[in-house]
C-alpha cells in the first residue's frame, strides 16, 4: 500500500509541476498587454514601463518563470494586475463560494438523476427507460445560461417565489460569523437560521441550473452502471432467492453500483470548479469560475495563473484521493498499480 | 463487493431534515426584504439602506482607478479640495454646473498674473481616523496623483503644473501653493476630480517602501477616508457597503446611512434587481435595457452627458487613408442617424466632431458631415479610387456591444461606395495593445474627457505625437490652436479657438465622429438626488427619497 501510494503522490507532484510549466508559457501567447489595459489615459510609454516593472513583465520570460515557481513554493502566486490584490487572498476568499454552489447542484443533480437513473435500470426496455435517457440526452445538451435565464423568469419574475439573484444574500440580510465562508453552512451552526433560509434561497436557482446539467449525465451513468449490476449473477441468486425487487435495487444493485457513479461525480466537480462562469454571472454569484473569466477578459496572467494551477491541482488531488481510497477498499486495485 | 447497510432511522432523520429545508427555504424566498425608509411627507427623507447594483470594484488607488465601481467608491470615501455645484431639478435629477465650490478646501487665492495660487484647507477638515487634514496631505496627494505611477499623470499638463514635487508645497499646516507654468482655466474642476482624493499622507508613509514609495499596494486595498463616507465591509467580487464617516461634515440630514454596492456583472440581472426592488439603482445599462427601463412607471432613466465620443478611426498614415478625400467619402457615407436609433435606441447622439455638445465651445451639429452616398462615391473617384479597389478590416473592442453593432451599420454604407469592410471582433486586450501600436487600419474606439473641457478632449484624441491619438494624425495649426487653448482662461477667446480647431478637425476627416453618449443611471423614481458631475460619478450623500 505504501508504495503505491508513493508512486500515486509522485504522479500527483509530476502533474502539478506540468501544469505550472503548460498554463504559465501558454498565457503568455495570448495576444494583448494587460499594462495597456491597466493604463488608462496615461498611455505613455514610462507609465507602461513602471508597471511592466511592477508586475514584472519587463525581465526575460525564463526568469519571470523561475520567479513563478520561487513564489509558489511559499504560496505567492503573485498580484493581480486588475485588482492590484495578491492572487492567492482572491482565490481562497472565492473558494468557498464555489464550494457552495458545487454542493448544492451535486445534491439537486442526485435527488433529480439517482432516482430517475434507477428507475430507468429497473424498467429497462420500456417507455419509461426511453424516456429518461432521452431526457438525459436533452439536460447534457442544453445551454446553462438557458436554463439559468429560464428559471429566473419563471421563479422570480413570474411566480415571484424566489429573489432577485443578486449573489448569495438577498436585500437586508448580512454574512454569517464566518467559518468555513459557506453561508449556508455558517448560518446553520452559528443557529441563525433567518440567514441560512435567505442564503438557501439564493442557491436554489444556481445550483439547480447547474444540478439540472449534470443531472443529464448522472442519469444515464447510473440508468447504465445498474443495467449492468442488475444483470450479474448474484442480483439475479438474490432475486430467486426471494428477495424483494426494491431491496436488490437498493442494497445490491445501487451500492455496488457506486464507486463508479461517486468517480464520475468526483471528475464533475472538477469541471464545475471553474467552469460555471455563466452561471455565475447571472446569478450575480462570487466564485471561480467568473474569476477567471476577468482574469482572460483582462489578460491578468497572475490571477489566471493563479486559477488555472489551482483548479487543477484540485482535480489531480481529487483523482489521487479517489484512487487511494479504491486501492484501500479493492486490493486489485492496489496490486495492479503496484505491478504497472 | 462492498455492501453498505444504512440504519432505517438515520434515513428517516435524512428525509424529514430534507424537508425542513425546503420548507425554510421556500418561507425565506416568500419573505419580502423591503427597504427600510422613513417618509415625512413633501419634503426628502433619509433613506437607511440604499443599494446600488454595478460591476466589480477593482481596486481603491484614486491614482489608479481601475472600474466605474471602483470610481464610484473614491468619489464618495475620499474629499476633494473641491466640488462641483449641482441643482436638483423637480424631478429630481441633479444636474452639474459649471462651478466649483470649496471641498476640503477653504479658499483658493490667484496671484494677479494667474500663475500662482495659494490654497487654504478648512481647519474643520478631518480624515475618518479623526486626524485634521493638512496642507501636506494635500500637497502629497497632489504630487502622487501627478507621479509617474498614476493613471491620471497626464493632467499635469492642463493645470499648468511643470512639476509637481516642485511647484507644489506647503507653506504651513493649513495651507499651500501651486506655481504654475501657463495660465489655466480648469485648476479648481481638476482639483475636483476623484483622482485628486485627500490621502493621509502619515498613514501613506508608514506603508511606503523603498520599491513602492507612493504605497501603491497599501492603497491598492486600503483607504484613509476624507469624505462623507468610509468602507464598513468590503467583500471582493460580491459586494462593498459604506457607512458615514463620524468625523466629516460633508453629510446631509437626509443621505443615507448605509449604501451598499452589489456586484451583479450581467446587465440583465442589475434591470431585475432595481426593478425587483432588491436595489435602488442600477449602473453601466445598455441602451436596449434602458429602453426597458423607461418602459417601467417605478423607474426613473437619467442619461448624464459626458462629451464622449465614438468614432472611426483611421490609420491616417498609410493608404487609402492619408488621402483625405478618401476619409471624407468614409464621412460622408456613415449612416449617423440609423446608428444612434438602431444602435443607441436614442440614448445617444451624433456626435458632430470631436467636441460634442454639451462641452463648452462645442459647435453642435452645425459643422457636421451629413449622410451622402453620391458625395461620397465622387469623392472617392476624385481620389482615383473604383468600387471595390478599397478593402479593409475593421477591428472592434468585442466588450464593447455598441461598437460591435455600428460595425456593421458602418461596413453595410461603405459596401454602398465601394468600400469592402471585413469586421473583425478582437479581445478587449489585444484591440487595445494593436490601437496603441497604430497596427488596425481602420477600428472604432471611443473617448471621454473628464471635467467636458473641449482642449483635454483635442489634445488627447488629435494633437501630433499623443499617443491616445489613435489614428496618428498631424497638423500644427490643430496643435497651435490646441495649445492655445489649454492655457487660455478667456471664456470668448477658447470658444474661437474651439470653433476653429472643430472646423480643422472636421474639414481634415482624421476619423468619423460617430455618436456621443452618456453616463446612464436608472434609479427607482422616488429618489432624488441621483445624477453625475463632470467626473461622470454620482455623490451618494445627495440622494435621498423624495
Amino acid at each position: 500500500m505504501g508504495r503505491f501510494m508513493g508512486r500515486r503522490l509522485f504522479t500527483a507532484a509530476i502533474s502539478i509541476l506540468g501544469i505550472c510549466v503548460v498554463v504559465f508559457f501558454v498565457t503568455r501567447v495570448i495576444p494583448g498587454d494587460p499594462a495597456v489595459l491597466l493604463a488608462g489615459d496615461n498611455q505613455s510609454e514610462e507609465y507602461l514601463a513602471a508597471v511592466r516593472a511592477r508586475y514584472g513583465m519587463d525581465v526575460p520570460l525564463l526568469e519571470q518563470f523561475a520567479r513563478y515557481l520561487s513564489g509558489l513554493f511559499v504560496g505567492d502566486l503573485g498580484t493581480s494586475i486588475r485588482t492590484g490584490r495578491p492572487v492567492a487572498q482572491e482565490i481562497m476568499e472565492r473558494i468557498p463560494a464555489t464550494a457552495e454552489m458545487i454542493l448544492a447542484s451535486l445534491l439537486f443533480a442526485a435527488v433529480i438523476a439517482l432516482p430517475l437513473g434507477v428507475l430507468a435500470a429497473a424498467k429497462k426496455g420500456t417507455w419509461i427507460d426511453a424516456l429518461v435517457r432521452a431526457a438525459s440526452v436533452v439536460a447534457s445538451s442544453v445551454a446553462s445560461f438557458w436554463i439559468a435565464l429560464v428559471l429566473v423568469f419563471v421563479f422570480t419574475y413570474q411566480l415571484r417565489l424566489l429573489p432577485t439573484p443578486t449573489g448569495r444574500l438577498p436585500r437586508g440580510f448580512d454574512p454569517p460569523p464566518h467559518i468555513t465562508g459557506m453561508y449556508t453552512v455558517d448560518a446553520l451552526l452559528t443557529g441563525n437560521f433567518a440567514t441560512f433560509g435567505a442564503a438557501a434561497s439564493m442557491l436554489v436557482l444556481p445550483g439547480l441550473t447547474i444540478g439540472l446539467l449534470a443531472a443529464g449525465f448522472i442519469a444515464k451513468l447510473v440508468r447504465n452502471e445498474m443495467v449492468e449490476q442488475l444483470d450479474s449473477g448474484f442480483v439475479r441468486m438474490s432475486r430467486s432467492l426471494g428477495i424483494s425487487k426494491a431491496r436488490v435495487i437498493v442494497q445490491d444493485g445501487l451500492r455496488n453500483a457506486g464507486p463508479p457513479i461517486v468517480t464520475a461525480l468526483a471528475l464533475l466537480v472538477g469541471s464545475l470548479i471553474g467552469g460555471a462562469v455563466l452561471v455565475e454571472t447571472i446569478f450575480a454569484w462570487p466564485g471561480l469560475g467568473r474569476y477567471a473569466s476577468d482574469a482572460l477578459a483582462n489578460k491578468d496572467l497572475a490571477a489566471l495563473q493563479g486559477f488555472v494551477l489551482c483548479a487543477g491541482a484540485a482535480v489531480v488531488l481529487l483523482s489521487l484521493a479517489l484512487d487511494l481510497i479504491y486501492a484501500w477498499m479493492d486490493p486489485r486495485v492496489r496490486l495492479a498499480g503496484a505491478r504497472s | 463487493m462492498t455492501q453498505i447497510n444504512s440504519h432505517p432511522a438515520s434515513r428517516h432523520r435524512a428525509v424529514v431534515g430534507a424537508i425542513g429545508a425546503l420548507i425554510v427555504v421556500a418561507l425565506a424566498g416568500c419573505s419580502a426584504s423591503a427597504p427600510a425608509t422613513e417618509s415625512t411627507g413633501d419634503a426628502p427623507s433619509a433613506i437607511q439602506s440604499l443599494v446600488i447594483a454595478g460591476n466589480d470594484v477593482t481596486g481603491l488607488d484614486p491614482a489608479s482607478i481601475r472600474s466605474t465601481s471602483g470610481s464610484l467608491v473614491n468619489r464618495n470615501i475620499y474629499g476633494t479640495l473641491f466640488l462641483q455645484q449641482m441643482d436638483i431639478d423637480p424631478d429630481g435629477t441633479l444636474t452639474p454646473i459649471d462651478s466649483y465650490e470649496p471641498g476640503i478646501a477653504q479658499s483658493i487665492t490667484w496671484a494677479d498674473d494667474g500663475l500662482s495660487a495659494v490654497i487654504t484647507i478648512d481647519p474643520d477638515a478631518r480624515f475618518a481616523s479623526g486626524e485634521p487634514i493638512l496642507a501636506e496631505d494635500a500637497v502629497y496627494s497632489i504630487q502622487r496623483t501627478l507621479s509617474s505611477v498614476s493613471t491620471s499623470r497626464g493632467l499635469a499638463l492642463f493645470m499648468g503644473i511643470a512639476d509637481a514635487a516642485a511647484d507644489v508645497s506647503a507653506i504651513d499646516d493649513s495651507s499651500f501653493s501651486i506655481v504654475l507654468n501657463h495660465t489655466t482655466a480648469v485648476l479648481e474642476k481638476m482639483l475636483s476630480f476623484q483622482s485628486f482624493a485627500i490621502l493621509d499622507k502619515t498613514v501613506a508613509d508608514e506603508h511606503a517602501t523603498t520599491d513602492d514609495p507612493w504605497a501603491l499596494e497599501f492603497f491598492a486595498t486600503e483607504t484613509t477616508p476624507s469624505g462623507p463616507y468610509e468602507i464598513q465591509d468590503w467583500t471582493a467580487g460580491s459586494s462593498l457597503t459604506l457607512a458615514p464617516s463620524p468625523e466629516t461634515s460633508q453629510l446631509l440630514d437626509t443621505s443615507a446611512t448605509s449604501v451598499t454596492l452589489d456586484v451583479i456583472p450581467d446587465a440583465t440581472q442589475r434591470l431585475l434587481a432595481v426593478s425587483g426592488g432588491a436595489a435602488d439603482i442600477a449602473l453601466e445599462l445598455p441602451p436596449e435595457l434602458l429602453a426597458e427601463a423607461a418602459k417601467n412607471p417605478e423607474l426613473s432613466v437619467t442619461v448624464d452627458p459626458t462629451g464622449s465620443v465614438h468614432y472611426l478611426g483611421f490609420d491616417d498614415t498609410i493608404a487609402p487613408f492619408d488621402d483625405v478625400r478618401v476619409r471624407q467619402a468614409i464621412s460622408l457615407a456613415v449612416p449617423y442617424d440609423a446608428i444612434t436609433d438602431a444602435v443607441m435606441l436614442g440614448y445617444g447622439q451624433v456626435a458632430g466632431g470631436p467636441i460634442p455638445e454639451p462641452i463648452a465651445g462645442s459647435a453642435g451639429l452645425d459643422l457636421a458631415y451629413k449622410t451622402d452616398l453620391d458625395q461620397a462615391r465622387q469623392l472617392l473617384e476624385d481620389a482615383g479610387h473604383s468600387a471595390g479597389d478599397i478593402q479593409v478590416d475593421l477591428a472592434v473592442s468585442s466588450a464593447i456591444s455598441a461598437h460591435v453593432q455600428a460595425a456593421t451599420f458602418v461596413q453595410e454604407a461603405l459596401g454602398e461606395i465601394g468600400i469592402t469592410v471585413n469586421v473583425t471582433p478582437l479581445s478587449n486586450a489585444d484591440f487595445s495593445q494593436r490601437r496603441l501600436e497604430h497596427s488596425l487600419p481602420m477600428f472604432i474606439s471611443w473617448w471621454s474627457s473628464w471635467g467636458m473641457d473641449p482642449f483635454y478632449q483635442l489634445y488627447f484624441l488629435l494633437r501630433s505625437g499623443v499617443p491616445t491619438n489613435f489614428v496618428g494624425y498631424s497638423n500644427p495649426e490643430l496643435d497651435d490652436l490646441i495649445d492655445r487653448g489649454i492655457v487660455s482662461t478667456d471664456s470668448t477667446e477658447r470658444d474661437e479657438l474651439a470653433l476653429a480647431a472643430q472646423k480643422i478637425a472636421l474639414e481634415d476627416a482624421p476619423m468619423a465622429y460617430l455618436f456621443t453618449d452618456g453616463t446612464a443611471i436608472v434609479r427607482r423614481a422616488d429618489l432624488q438626488g441621483v445624477g453625475s458631475g463632470d467626473d461622470r460619478q454620482p455623490r451618494l450623500e445627495l440622494i435621498a427619497q423624495q
